[in-house]
């Protein structure tokens, strides 16, 4: 019956939303099509397309991340049709538009030229800017990623992520990512539509996606729209390139972190391509050697794109990725090797296969997309080959997303289905959760219309109707947008309410332990939050720009694990609500040509509040409030880019201050005295003598990165390029982990110079 | 021969080029350089203490544990602790002797004891002491019997049930046992006991009425099966019945844990279930109540045993 009232809801506002724009366009034209680059096929985002009339009168759109354009609701004339983007020569064309016509116009442009006739490949694909940032909203292109130094001569997004302020890392290792007081559980990240489980690689400087694979980057720190859902702290959605449709290029990296190798190409030239690359972490042999010291870490992932435009109006593309990780974190002096390192091995692997089809109803507005997606996460902890621990975590997706151009507004809508299955074994951790294997289903819909007043301002206000049949609980989540644009100004907000109910548990006591079990949230409750973002940004002129971002967020129904003075993972689970507030600073200095610098500051404050009964009893308050250990108030990042003569020059200074961590007044045993026990034949349990929750600050972590790196033409179409480099330029001692048990403390990486050769065919 | 003069050592010399290269090295050096960590807290805590006074026991125990920095227990067969209990009423110092027990989960620890039995109503300082002077410290007043109520048996269709009230008990006692006692033949031992543990079922545990009494319903009927057992006799056996008795191991007043539950998980929490001054644990008292009572031919016979009178 609940179904059936949703399904009924559903179509009949589909058919209304359909009635309406079939109606609109009665008299009046559209413009639509996909514009690429004319030298490889790929789509290029936010290329501005202009329509000017006799009169003087201007129309315009820039195309998305797949290079659509639309612009609607033209009334009938000839027109003037303009397509620019730095880098590329503009394209123009002489148009009739025709009431009641939509006419497709596919555009290719060409690379310009530069004054000495080189042809420049590279540079055409502009940055964003780290200081452009939109009530939350950062995008981020491949060029913005070969900013920030890095152990990898290809360039990966995390690096520019963590260089991001309100993204905290635990440090170089572990892939756990913290943004704007999220745990990393609570990030959405998709691939090309495709969710991925736990993307970050365990050592820091890596995730699953090379900057060579990246078109573009959406990263949604908070308040994103009502297309996403399911994850209570941000959006991370990735798209992948389509590949080069005219010929074969690629690439070899070798590097002392990892070495890699990209392949694409057509398989049909102008129609269909391929995209294809592979990486392998060489930490055991490359840097460990460097620096002589163990680092048992591996990794590789790949990914694999088959890319279709199916005439004008359709595309199809299936793509695919693998991840593995392994390493060994941490301390345990129980269960140690020779170097003393822990031989309690955490592993995980990602695993993701979708398919995206894309098409431009003939006769209406409306770009419709179609989304079917399988992934599946294994994650393990424990001795090598007898893991303690385990999870296993997969998720079959549908969805799909209309958008209706009407004039200079969008009218976006569309419907969604998942059903994830959670088998976890935990070995006793989380003992009052009963973990076992768990179907988990969510239908539901949304509708964002993206309205344009007057110019420079645009509203989209959304609502998502999100449906948990496990626990046959619904939600209406109401979201926001308002971004106005007045002159050198930009003024921004965004908000709304969200839920999750595949949530991941994890014991944050120990940062050395990574592990995570994903499960449905226990206790019958689906953590909640809401946003608020207000930002504002202002541009001067061509060299400075200056932006300043406000947000708070709170946080209920959160699983954490219960207080417990017994050491390591023997811990139930409890209720937590939180409140996260802060603001970001960020200033941008220069352009991407020659030099560019970014000084950004973030400021946050994470607090979480609990009924523990224990930790009732220790304060005597009835809500205890303390900070998790991922709450670092202050982050600092400097980055300089500069480009001289072909040499490319990257530096990057970040700073944070210490994250929480738990104080103790030592150790002794505990002996419940309940019945007449004799102490002479109870040994009693092992304890921690803590306190209040989280009371002791780690030492700051700041670190110095520079990379110098030059490209060589070898051949007509072939690049070698050699980067040199040093990561912790100063060799700082950053704490990474600091065991209470052992006092031993384990040091992210000391200074370690990197070299590395890339040959490019291009 | 040319003056030497400080000025002339910064003109034009090398050291003005690198003087500031100099400074961005140390810089670069203190920046780099390591910050400790120290994850332990300094209080004026010094021992966890374990244990309590039983009246009905010759020799008291206590658990002492040093509060340590270091997880590892090394097991150390010595202690710097010395440990004392101070009888207030008299003025009496007792002296602990330490003892190293060796338990089964392999850990070591140290129990210290003496040999006193506490007297009911007496308040006992316990202090334990270290070289350097500090100490950590906790009390305890033995609980003080004080009255009984007895109901007349209660007669229904399927068995005989008595009410036994205690005055002044708010709380749960740590054991309930209910004993019959019987004659015997042998004139080495007149008697034969039966004793039941009646705190092994919390329903038979009793309960708390009129808010401070402590009733226990005395099961006449029911307990028959068990006491023909204990005793090893038939349970068509009819033997002679002289007197029920009970007897309750009651905790003092501070022996009472946050919510009225023993809960492990809320427990361990140091300090949420502590009276020792300077350190952590507890340190308690227990006596035991003891009333017994006899029972008329007619219920005697009722419940399936002799009135001692009958020929």
């Amino acid at each position: 019956m609940f179904f059936k009232i949703r399904t009924i809801q559903i179509a009949t506002f589909s058919l209304l939303i359909l009635f309406l724009t079939t109606t609109a366009f009665a008299q009046t034209g559209t413009i639509r099509g996909f514009i690429t680059d004319a030298s490889d096929g790929q789509p290029i985002p936010g290329v501005n397309v202009i329509l000017t009339n006799p009169a003087g009168a201007l129309l315009g759109s820039a195309t998305d991340t797949d290079g659509f354009y639309a612009i609607s609701r033209v009334a009938p004339g000839v027109y003037d049709l303009r397509a620019s983007f730095v880098g590329f020569v503009d394209y123009e064309q002489q148009i009739t538009v025709v009431a009641g016509q939509i006419q497709t116009l596919r555009i290719e442009l060409e690379i310009s030229q530069t004054e000495l006739g080189e042809v420049v490949i590279e540079g055409a694909r502009e940055t964003v800017g780290a200081a452009n940032v939109t009530a939350g909203l950062q995008t981020i292109r491949p060029a913005d990623i070969a900013l920030i130094p890095s152990p990898d001569i290809s360039a990966d997004l995390v690096n520019y992520l963590t260089a991001l302020p309100g993204v905290v890392s635990q440090g170089d290792r572990g892939g756990q990512l913290f943004i704007r007081g999220g745990e990393p559980t609570q990030n959405l990240v998709m691939l090309d539509g495709m969710q991925v489980f736990q993307p970050f690689h365990i050592v820091g400087f890596f995730s699953a996606f090379p900057s060579d694979i990246i078109n573009t980057a959406d990263v949604y720190a908070g308040g994103y729209g009502s297309k996403y859902g399911g994850r209570l702290s941000s959006v991370i959605d990735i798209t992948a390139r389509t590949g080069n449709k005219r010929r074969l290029v690629g690439a070899l990296t070798a590097a002392p972190f990892v070495s890699s190798v990209r392949l694409e190409g057509p398989l049909l030239p102008g129609k269909i391509s391929f995209l294809a690359s592979f990486r392998k972490s060489v930490i055991e042999h490359g840097a460990s050697k460097l620096i002589n010291e163990p680092l048992p870490f591996s990794f590789d992932d790949m990914f694999g794109k088959i890319h279709a435009n199916l005439g004008q109006n359709a595309q199809l593309s299936i793509s695919g990725l693998r991840t593995t990780d392994k390493g060994r974190l941490g301390v345990n002096p129980l269960n140690e090797d020779a170097d003393g390192i822990t031989e309690d091995e955490v592993q995980w692997e990602n695993v993701a296969v979708g398919t995206r089809f894309i098409f431009l109803p003939a006769t209406l507005p409306v770009f419709a997309e179609i989304l079917i997606n399988y992934s599946t996460l294994q994650n393990e902890f424990g001795p090598a080959g007898n893991p303690e621990r385990t999870t296993t975590a997969s998720l079959f997706s549908f969805s799909t997303n209309i958008t209706h151009y009407v004039g200079t507004s969008n009218f976006n809508w569309g419907f969604f289905l998942s059903s994830s299955r959670l088998e976890a074994n935990l070995g006793g951790a989380f003992q009052n959760v009963d973990l076992k294997t768990e179907f988990i289903t969510e239908v539901g819909a949304y509708f964002e219309p993206e309205l344009k007043p007057v110019e420079g301002l645009t509203i989209t206000p959304g609502i998502r109707l999100q449906t948990f049949p496990s626990k046959s609980e619904s939600f209406i989540e109401p979201r926001f947008r308002v971004v106005w644009n007045t002159g050198i100004h930009r003024f921004s907000t965004a908000g709304g309410i969200y839920h999750q109910e595949v949530t991941g548990l994890n014991d944050r006591r120990d940062a050395g332990d990574i592990f995570t079990a994903w499960t449905a949230s226990p206790f019958g409750v689906i953590p909640e939050a809401k946003h608020v973002i207000v930002g504002y940004r202002i541009e001067p002129n061509s060299w400075l720009r200056f932006s300043a971002e406000g947000f708070y967020k709170t946080l209920s129904n959160l699983i954490v694990p219960e207080w417990t003075a017994f050491p390591r993972f023997n811990t139930n689970i409890q209720h937590a609500d939180g409140t996260v507030q802060g603001f970001d600073l960020r200033i941008e200095l220069g352009s991407s040509d020659a030099f560019q610098t970014t000084i950004s500051w973030g400021r946050a404050e994470v607090e979480y509040s609990t009924t523990a009964r224990a930790l009732q009893l220790l304060t005597g308050e009835a809500e205890v409030n303390y900070p998790p250990p991922h709450d670092r108030k202050d982050q600092i990042n400097v980055m300089t880019a500069i480009r001289v003569k072909g040499f490319n020059f990257t530096a990057r200074w970040q700073f944070g201050s210490g994250l929480p961590f738990n104080e103790s007044l030592g150790f002794d045993r505990f002996v419940l005295l309940d019945s007449l026990v004799s102490v002479t034949e109870v040994p009693g349990d092992e304890r921690v003598l803590y306190g209040r929750p989280y009371t002791g600050r780690l030492p700051t972590y700041h670190r110095l990165d520079l990379s110098l790196d030059r490209e060589f033409r070898v051949g007509p179409t072939t690049f070698l390029t050699v980067q040199t480099g040093v990561i912790n330029a100063y060799d700082r001692k950053n704490l990474f982990y600091l065991d209470l048990f052992t006092l031993r403390r384990v040091n992210q990486l000391p200074l370690i110079p990197t070299v590395g050769l890339k040959l490019e065919f291009k | 021969m040319p003056t030497l003069k400080i000025g002339n050592i910064f003109r034009g010399s090398r050291l003005r080029t690198l003087a500031p290269l100099g400074l961005l090295v140390s810089v670069l050096f203190v920046m780099g350089c390591e910050e400790s960590v120290n994850p332990f807290v300094e209080e004026d805590r010094y021992f966890t203490v374990f244990g309590y006074l039983d009246t009905a026991a010759e020799e008291q125990f206590v658990r002492v544990i040093p509060l340590r920095t270091d997880f590892a227990d090394l097991g150390n067969t010595t202690i710097d602790a010395s440990v004392t209990t101070f009888e207030v009423e008299t003025g009496q110092t007792v002296v602990w002797q330490d003892s190293l027990i060796t338990y089964n989960d392999g850990s070591v620890g140290h129990v210290f004891h003496a040999s006193f039995r506490p007297v009911p109503g007496w308040t006992y300082d316990l202090t334990i002491s270290r070289s350097d002077g500090v100490q950590s410290s906790a009390s305890t007043t033995i609980p003080l019997i004080t009255g009984v109520e007895l109901d007349d048996p209660t007669i229904s269709t399927a068995a005989v049930f008595q009410k036994v009230r205690w005055s002044n008990i708010d709380f749960r006692p740590f054991r309930v046992e209910v004993w019959y006692r019987f004659l015997n033949s042998s004139p080495s031992l007149p008697f034969l006991m039966a004793v039941l543990t009646y705190g092994n079922v919390d329903d038979k545990y009793g309960q708390v009425v009129q808010g401070n009494k402590w009733e226990v319903l005395v099961r006449l009927t029911n307990d028959k099966e068990d006491v023909t057992k204990e005793l090893g006799l038939s349970d068509s056996s009819a033997p002679f019945l002289m007197s029920v008795g009970m007897r309750l191991t009651m905790t003092d007043d501070s022996w009472r844990p946050p919510d009225g539950v023993f809960d492990r998980e809320v427990l361990v929490q140091p300090g949420t279930f502590s009276n020792v001054n300077n350190g952590f644990g507890f340190f308690g008292s227990l006596n035991q109540y003891s009333f017994e009572w006899t029972l008329s031919p007619q219920i005697t016979s009722l419940i399936g045993y002799t009135y001692p009178g009958k020929r």
